[in-house]
């Protein structure tokens, strides 16, 4: 295979964020077999798929949290700084490179993750600061709109643990927001909430892809994919079993697993 | 009563000046060991935690090593073994001169010893408590390896390390006794001085108690609010 150069007009330029036959393995488990994803500047994705089919390490994929063991990931024209394919585990040629390139992908956890020791202004308030090196006083206005945004203006100065899920979770969405990342990657953010603060999050998200925030979603929420999305891929077993427009994939899916996979999620 | 006070006394009929200092030494023993014993009980826990096989092996026969040896045995051997040590390398190097290892030394270098083993897992425990999720979404949102340890793991490690760490220092406190051992003039070994010249053991003894029990009880007080401190923004309150 040949060297692919680090920008290249010959790169998927097109597409915002290009995810090429990604393959990834936990020694004996093949949890990801070649899958392919792109997603254009404003474009929400979203990744459904039964428990295991691969989801969550796909997302990790892109910011690096997971390596790849084959396949590239291009974000807006630039390659991720991967050491090339030779058989053995592939390493981060460039940490400061990936470093800069994770600081615009925010990422959403499903269990929140915010710093325990921080207060809540504080968390929003670290990396841009930390990481970006923002002058603090403008920082800490913009965390305090991005507060007032997500309704939680009042819990500037709680700590994580005197909140409750879905306050925290929108706490790590004004977190992740506070970075101005070009990609929004979100892993099941409402799975570890109770069903009656669902919708506060939910509806945060919605938002935020009315405006035109290029994401990327793992979720369960049928509903909510199915208003939000301009693309719903299907993952079977690691692979991509089918992707289209949520009418396409909703009304009509053509394989029985995901046939099957609706029709049980969605009773 | 009377002739218990006037042998606490201080001044010149008294022994109280001479407590007073063994209880200066014995603190001076103390916090002299727990600076070194946390350096060292850091630098363990990180051989614990290495990728790599040798300093983790290292890290474990050491421990193994402190855990299965008298505490009294451990500060003679450093003591002694320090003082040939030396020697040898003097000897070595050609320079003719007798090396006296100064005893205070010693006992801190032997409790430190002692201390950084227990200390390690200590270390090693609160290092692992931190949620994984909390490292990875500092590496998601682009800190370094340094930043993710300095700004998210290592202020979350105190709190959990505070109790456990209280306890040694517990351990440590009454361990300095054992510096008597080797001659040094702490608490105890002026209590013993005492109650030999004047053959009123019990009143020297139970002084010595009385005084190893404010200590502890100060430190008791001290660590509450540190935990209180470090439990800060923790659990609801
Ligand atoms: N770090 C890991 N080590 C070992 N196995 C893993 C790891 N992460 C995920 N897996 C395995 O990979 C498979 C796919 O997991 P995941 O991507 O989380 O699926 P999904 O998000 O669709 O539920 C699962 O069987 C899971 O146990």
């Amino acid at each position: 295979m040949d060297e692919v150069p680090e920008r290249s007009s010959t790169g998927p330029i097109q597409s915002y964020l290009s995810v090429q036959n990604i393959y990834k393995r936990y020694a004996e488990l093949e949890v990801l077999k070649g899958v392919s994803l792109e997603a254009a500047q404003h474009e929400v994705v979203s990744l459904i798929g039964a428990s295991g089919s691969g989801k969550s390490t796909l997302l990790r994929c892109i910011n690096l949290l997971a390596i790849p063991d084959r396949g590239d990931i291009w974000i807006d024209g630039v390659r991720l700084p991967l050491s090339q394919d030779d058989g053995g585990p592939r390493r981060i040629r460039d940490q400061k490179a990936v470093r800069l390139m994770r600081a615009r992908l925010a990422m959403v956890f499903q269990s929140f993750n915010l710093w325990s020791h921080k207060t809540i202004i504080e968390n929003v308030m670290e990396a841009p600061i930390h990481v970006l090196n923002a002058p603090k006083a403008e920082t800490r206005d913009k965390a305090e709109a991005l507060l007032a945004r997500v309704g939680i203006a009042d819990k500037r100065n709680a700590y994580p643990a005197q909140l409750s899920g879905g306050q925290q979770q929108r706490a790590a969405i004004a977190r992740a927001l506070c970075m101005e990342p070009k990609i929004l990657l979100f892993d099941e953010p409402t799975s570890a909430l109770d069903p009656e603060l669902v919708g506060e999050v939910l509806k945060v998200m919605r938002d935020l892809a009315a405006e035109g925030r290029t994401m990327v979603v793992v979720s369960h929420e049928m509903s909510f994919v199915r208003e939000v999305s301009n693309k719903v891929i299907f993952l079977h077993q690691g692979g991509i079993a089918e992707q289209g427009t949520p009418a396409e994939l909703f009304r009509r899916p053509q394989t029985e697993a995901c046939q099957k996979f609706l029709s049980n999620i969605l009773q | 009563m009377t002739g218990a006070l006037g042998l606490l006394s201080f001044g010149d009929g008294g022994w109280g000046d001479e407590l007073l200092r063994g209880t200066l030494v014995t603190l001076q023993l103390a916090v002299c060991a727990l600076a070194l014993g946390l350096s060292l009980g850091l630098l363990l826990s990180a051989m614990k935690l290495s990728k790599h096989r040798l300093p983790r092996y290292i890290g474990d026969l050491y421990i193994a090593f402190i855990r299965a040896t008298p505490e009294f045995l451990i500060l003679l051997l450093f003591y002694f073994g320090i003082e040939r040590a030396v020697q040898a390398v003097l000897v070595a190097v050609g320079l003719d001169v007798a090396f006296e290892m100064p005893r205070f030394l010693a006992a801190v270098i032997g409790l430190a010893a002692i201390f950084s083993a227990y200390a390690a897992e200590v270390f090693r425990g609160a290092y692992m408590a931190v949620p994984n999720g909390q490292i990875e979404a500092a590496i998601a949102c682009g800190m370094s390896d340094w930043q993710t340890f300095n700004r998210v793991r290592l202020p979350q490690m105190w709190r959990f390390a505070i109790p456990g760490l209280g306890n040694l220092w517990m351990v440590l406190l009454k361990d300095t006794s054992l510096a008597a051992v080797i001659a040094v003039d702490d608490l105890l070994r002026q209590a013993k001085i005492g109650s030999e010249s004047t053959r009123a053991p019990l009143t020297f003894y139970l002084a010595a108690g009385a005084i190893y029990l404010v200590l502890t009880g100060v430190s008791d007080l001290a660590r509450n609010g540190l935990e209180r401190r470090a439990r800060r923004g923790m659990a609801g309150v």
